[in-house]
């Protein structure tokens, strides 16, 4: 009981919180100098008055603020978020297309990350204060330390020009098309098409960029999963079964390890949320067709609907991911009372 | 003084946290000296003279319009090490009164003040920074205003939670009974206790911000031509990693270089003040 | 460009005005003992760097492909062309010859043009062309002058061009169609327009079928806009769409039922069976990519690239001038630059050479006045203005009244510069020249980098005293007011215009000149004969220059960069269209 009440208190802040997003992108749009309608049209267009006056009115622009508002609303929940002026198409549809490839890569580069993390923080925990523990160390922290477009830079050049191990920049290989669109990422895509020789070309041209977003938060990982794993190895119950002649072995993968794992869970979210940061300047260099490379277009051209919507929609799912993150929590260890 | 005479020992004990700092200050240094040291402008258009190698009168060879590599990384380190600075400290004094205020006096001020940091947090940083800088025109200065209004919001949480534990002890309570006022207490008694986490929380966000920096300068809406800085040296490097590696390589280099001494330095000071670390060291308990 | 309509009566090589070049056919051969291999044995991997590829979503839609995207120049075909081989064993002439369309007349007074279509021509889809695709595809165009969906328009068909323009488009009976323009232009202008890919003619009856309405526009009919742009092709060109999804991938193969090339032109039929067409906007990656093999042509790769590119025995380069390039514009209303003396002195000042050869890495030429490189009397106004005359521009500005201050400089101004490259130029290398070269006279640029769009904000504001470098199709996306759309267009046109307040011809200080120049454009654009017409267009670029608010900086160059393996590649008006007749694989 006490639990529902929390979750729909929790949706109901939740709600709020994007509410607040919403209004400040809108608040944003108001500020940026530019005419909207001059855009649209384009220069020689706009010198026909009747159609400067039609796309006024049907935008609203002549209205008060508060109206405006409403109508941003309104078309914000009906799916009308403009278009852009650089591809000209709807802005929800250039999101749509483009927002699997950055769920794609974030996803595959989060789950590449936490693989190597969480086990390296273990080990480093159980064999601490060892070359090995302070070698992870300086590993995990280096990660954390370069920019990712730097890395991102130097991987391009040295394993693919130099060493030709991995393929170049971007989703898929030039002679290959993308399999029909069921989830639009192409590794699950591809094999739901029964085309194994695409989804083995995306595997390879995934491998890269993930790895490269996702070093920052391996090392962060890594270091959490260390020092939680180092106290749980502190608590009580470690020593009992210590005492009791156990091996180490079992100590560690019965009792220690299922409790230290609790903990990843709490900042999961965080590092999730924080890798996402680097997603812009990873597609940026690996030509990644995703939400990252759009907002930067966008910024070139002064697209600004784009822009907008693009950060709108990046805004919603970061906020919604966080209070699933602490949905999760919750559920996972009741205990916690979050304020 | 105890605690900072302790605290000192630990750092001390650590040969990586010591180095750290010795980077970390000869960078600062070399930031302040650069605009005296540097040999040659750093915009010095030299035709004719393009991607020189490293020798004698460049000591890093120039770039594709001629100019001097070596004054542009000194200017580009001095533009980001001072910058992230200037994000850290705003960032830091919105952070840390909020979080303060919010831990402190709890209640509705808390709730909101925390939806407010909410809402902030809701947009992921580095894209509200891009919308920022391109809305207030590009330029190194709505990049750092750009991510320093973003920024606040982390240092806000672990103050509160930090000021929520402080909160409970005893010196709080007799400065209550000395009839000091909330503000006093807060800012008088409290907040000096946190010194720690916060120097802590600076040292991490030093790295953090600079990477950030550099990455909105690599985007374009940072540093603007001609001014150099690391961000953009990478960016023009990229184009010309066939004719000069070196260009690409070195700022990056020189950011890990800093941003990893600020990450270890801050890592072994936050063990230094872990409190069952340094009961160890001390043998007894610290108050 | 303005002075290229009026000089287009003689005009041999005439290129639609307005057209971006972004050439995109490449060729190398591979010398012995490198690593590329020969992995596309019939199919074309190719991209052009900074592609722009018009406004749209990247779909199907050629009559708003400003940008001539390489899929669409193969898919769609127009009533005219350029002869390919005439190009190449000419020495680059543009020759204009009837493609689908057989034959034509012009009436007396040069107003109506009666056109004969060739029969038995299919499209794609299997639907005979008939007159009334042709009516249908035109009128398309001058709908779109009009509506929010296009930001460009093909000069002769709107109104607001210097050109007068087409007025309409009539079928005759199902193979002759006539056009009656609004006012006279020279044949040239005419057929080269008929020429551009936005006036390609499509399956009416196929893009009818699929027509929708436009909420924003009181529901008007799209004319297939919508569908077109969502990847859908109506084509009658030798490629036919394989895949197409916008934004994402283009594949286009031979069509096996296409029904040309002309008889009368001996072209051979292509050779190359698929071509996969990859939009890469990035010089460095591209390049990776060219280099490992990946991409069998890359163009417009930035001049710096280009020049070492020269180099690598795996990649082979060609190209040609460029239609287009960069120039610095002057906001002429306010402050220093209000005075015309100000604006000829930082023209001299300019160092023509070093920017071409260091802005640009050499890959471009000094052009700097509007008769572009190779147009009929170019000579005359390309380097009118030696490099760094800093003595003369010096006293100049002395005389103008604008002393050195106590810090050092005469004033300040802000000179605003895009951050993409364009063109294979550099906007930021050649800005940042610019400003080297105005230190030796003591004026203080200060470069702020902003796009177009963003930059026009601030012509608008009396205050400001700025200059920027331009491309010479940026107009169209940057004034939507037409407030300073006066500033760069002949004065004539533009006292009429609502609007016209920063124009320079709202400079007081030289009526006499405005109105000189008024009429010398007035003029050049009545005369039909072509050597007064000439004479006309030289006199007036050169007061243009003396006056005016604008300077060429350089004239871009058209690259190329192909697999060393490739042959029969060359860079054509038509782009990769001109050369994919005789482009094979050589082993």
């Amino acid at each position: 009981m006490q639990f529902r009440y929390y979750i729909i208190k929790r949706i109901f802040f939740q709600i709020l919180v994007v509410f607040g997003v919403i209004t400040l992108a809108f608040l944003v749009t108001k500020a940026i100098p530019q005419d909207p309608v001059a855009i649209l049209l384009g220069p020689y267009a706009m010198r026909n008055p009747n159609l400067v006056r039609e796309v006024t009115h049907t935008w609203k622009l002549d209205r008060p603020l508060w109206e405006q508002y409403l109508y941003y609303l309104q078309n914000i929940v009906t799916g009308n978020w403009g278009r852009s002026i650089y591809t000209r198409g709807p802005v929800i549809e250039d999101l749509v297309a483009r927002f699997p490839a950055t769920l794609e890569l974030s996803l595959f580069a989060f789950a590449i990350a936490m693989a190597i993390a969480i086990p390296s923080g273990i080990l480093s925990a159980v064999y601490r204060d060892t070359p090995l523990d302070h070698l992870a160390r300086v590993i995990s922290i280096a990660g954390i330390s370069a920019p990712g477009f730097w890395w991102g830079i130097m991987f391009l050049y040295v394993f693919y020009y130099l060493l030709g191990i991995f393929p170049g920049s971007g989703r898929l290989g030039t002679n290959f098309v993308a399999p029909p669109h069921v989830t639009g990422m192409y590794l699950i895509d591809s094999v739901l098409a029964n085309r194994i020789d695409i989804f083995w070309d995306a595997l390879k041209h995934i491998l890269l960029p993930a790895f490269t977003l996702g070093i920052g938060s391996c090392g962060m990982a890594s270091r959490l999963t260390r020092s939680a794993m180092l106290e749980v190895l502190r608590k009580d119950y470690i020593k009992t079964a210590r005492m009791k002649g156990l091996p180490e072995r079992v100590v560690i993968i019965k009792h220690a390890l299922r409790n230290c794992l609790l903990a990843p869970v709490t900042w999961m979210a965080f590092l999730f949320g924080s890798m996402l940061e680097g997603v812009v300047f990873i597609e940026v260099i690996f030509r990644w067709d995703g939400m990252g490379q759009y907002v930067v277009n966008a910024i070139f051209e002064s697209d600004y609907p784009a822009l907008m919507a693009a950060v709108l929609v990046i805004a919603i799912i970061y906020s919604t991911g966080s209070l699933v993150a602490d949905l999760l929590y919750h559920v996972l260890d009741p205990r916690v009372t979050v304020y | 003084m105890r605690e900072w005479h302790l605290t000192w020992l630990m750092i001390r004990k650590s040969k990586i946290a010591m180095i750290a700092a010795g980077i970390l200050g000869s960078v600062i240094i070399i930031a302040l000296l650069a605009p005296w040291i540097v040999p040659y402008d750093p915009t010095a258009i030299t035709p004719g003279r393009e991607f020189l190698p490293p020798d004698n009168s460049h000591l890093l060879g120039t770039d594709n319009l001629g100019r001097d590599v070596l004054s542009r990384t000194l200017m580009g380190l001095r533009a980001s090490v001072f910058a992230s600075m200037f994000v850290v400290a705003l960032s830091s004094m919105v952070g840390i009164p909020v979080g303060g205020v919010s831990g402190y006096l709890g209640g509705k001020i808390d709730t909101l003040l925390m939806r407010i940091t909410d809402i902030v947090m809701g947009f992921p940083g580095i894209t509200l920074a891009l919308l920022l800088a391109y809305a207030m025109g590009r330029g190194i200065f709505s990049a750092a205003l750009a991510l320093g209004v973003v920024g606040w919001t982390s240092s806000a949480r672990i103050i509160r939670s930090v000021v929520l534990s402080e909160k409970q002890r005893d010196y709080v309570m007799a400065a209550k009974v000395l009839g000091k006022n909330n503000f006093q207490i807060l800012f008088g008694e409290v907040l000096p206790n946190c010194l720690y986490p916060i120097i802590v929380d600076v040292m991490l966000r030093m790295g953090t911000t600079i990477v950030a920096l550099a990455g909105l300068s690599f985007v374009g809406v940072g540093v603007q031509p001609p001014q150099p800085d690391l961000g953009v040296a990478v960016s023009e490097g990229r184009q010309f990693i066939f004719e000069d590696p070196l260009l690409s390589i070195i700022p990056g280099v020189l950011i890990l270089i800093i941003v990893l001494s600020y990450n270890l330095l801050g890592d072994r000071l936050r063990d230094a003040l872990d409190p069952n670390l340094r009961r160890e060291l001390v043998g007894g308990s610290v108050e | 460009m303005i002075v290229a309509i009026v000089a287009g009566a003689s005009y041999v090589t005439m290129v639609p005005r307005q057209m971006p070049q972004t050439g995109s056919s490449a060729s190398t051969t591979a010398p012995a003992g490198t690593t590329v291999q020969v992995i596309h044995n019939n199919t074309l991997v190719i991209t052009e760097v900074g592609a722009i590829w018009g406004n749209q979503k990247f779909g199907c839609d050629p009559a708003l492909d400003y940008g001539s995207s390489p899929y669409n120049l193969l898919m769609y075909e127009s009533l005219f062309a350029f002869d390919p081989i005439a190009f190449r064993d000419q020495g680059g002439v543009y020759k204009v010859v009837p493609w689908l369309a057989q034959s034509y007349t012009v009436s007396p007074d040069g107003l109506v043009y009666t056109i004969n279509l060739r029969q038995g021509i299919r499209f794609h889809s299997g639907n005979t062309m008939t007159a009334d695709d042709v009516v249908y595809s035109l009128n398309r165009v001058l709908f779109y002058d009009w509506t929010p969906l296009a930001t460009y328009t093909v000069g002769g068909f709107a109104s607001y061009s210097p050109d007068p323009g087409f007025k309409s488009v009539q079928k005759v009976d199902d193979y002759t169609v006539t056009i009656t323009l609004a006012g006279y232009m020279s044949e040239t202008d005419v057929t080269g327009y008929l020429t551009s890919i936005i006036t390609s003619i499509l399956d009416s009856k196929l893009v009818q079928a699929h027509e929708m309405t436009i909420p924003e526009l009181g529901n008007a009919k799209d004319f297939g806009y919508t569908w077109l742009n969502d990847g859908n092709e109506a084509g009658s060109g030798p490629y036919t769409a394989t895949s197409i999804v916008p934004a994402s991938s283009w594949q286009v193969h031979y069509f096996d039922g296409y029904w040309g090339p002309p008889p009368e032109l001996n072209l051979p039929k292509p050779t190359i069976k698929n071509v996969i067409i990859v939009k890469d906007n990035e010089d460095t990656d591209t390049r990776l990519k060219l280099l490992k093999g990946d991409i069998d042509i890359a163009s417009d790769f930035v001049g710096q690239t280009v020049a070492s590119l020269a180099n690598d025995p795996t990649v082979k380069i060609t190209g040609g001038p460029a239609q287009t390039g960069f120039h610095l514009d002057f906001h002429c209303v306010y402050g220093p630059l209000k005075d015309w003396r100000v604006r000829k002195a930082i023209k001299m000042s300019i160092n023509y050479t070093q920017v071409v050869q260091q802005g640009a890495a050499g890959q471009g030429y000094v052009i700097e006045g509007i008769i572009q490189r190779h147009e009929l009397g170019w000579e005359k106004t390309a380097h009118y203005f030696a490099d760094a005359q800093y003595d003369q521009a010096n006293k100049l500005l002395d005389e103008a009244g604008y002393p050195v201050q106590a810090d050092g400089f005469r004033f300040h101004i802000n000179l605003y510069i895009r951050p993409q490259p364009r063109y294979g130029l550099d906007f930021v290398s050649i800005g940042l020249i610019v400003r080297a070269n105005l230190q030796n006279v003591h004026i203080d640029v200060a470069p702020i980098v902003m796009n177009p769009s963003e930059f026009y904000g601030h012509v608008y504001t009396p205050s400001e005293q700025m200059m920027w470098v331009q491309a010479y199709d940026d107009f169209w996306t940057i004034d939507p007011l037409g407030l300073v759309d006066s500033a760069l267009g002949p004065a004539a046109r533009v006292n009429a215009e609502p609007g016209g307040k920063y124009g320079w011809n709202q400079t007081t200080q030289i009526p006499d000149q405005v109105n000189k120049i008024d009429s010398e454009y007035a003029y050049a654009l009545s005369v039909h004969d072509p050597a007064q017409r000439l004479n006309a267009t030289q006199t007036l670029d050169m007061d243009y220059l003396e006056y005016g608010p604008m300077v060429g900086l350089v004239q871009g160059t058209n690259h190329v960069a192909y697999n060393a393996h490739l042959t029969g590649v060359f860079w054509g008006p038509r782009h990769i269209w001109s050369c994919i007749w005789f482009i094979q694989w050589s082993s």
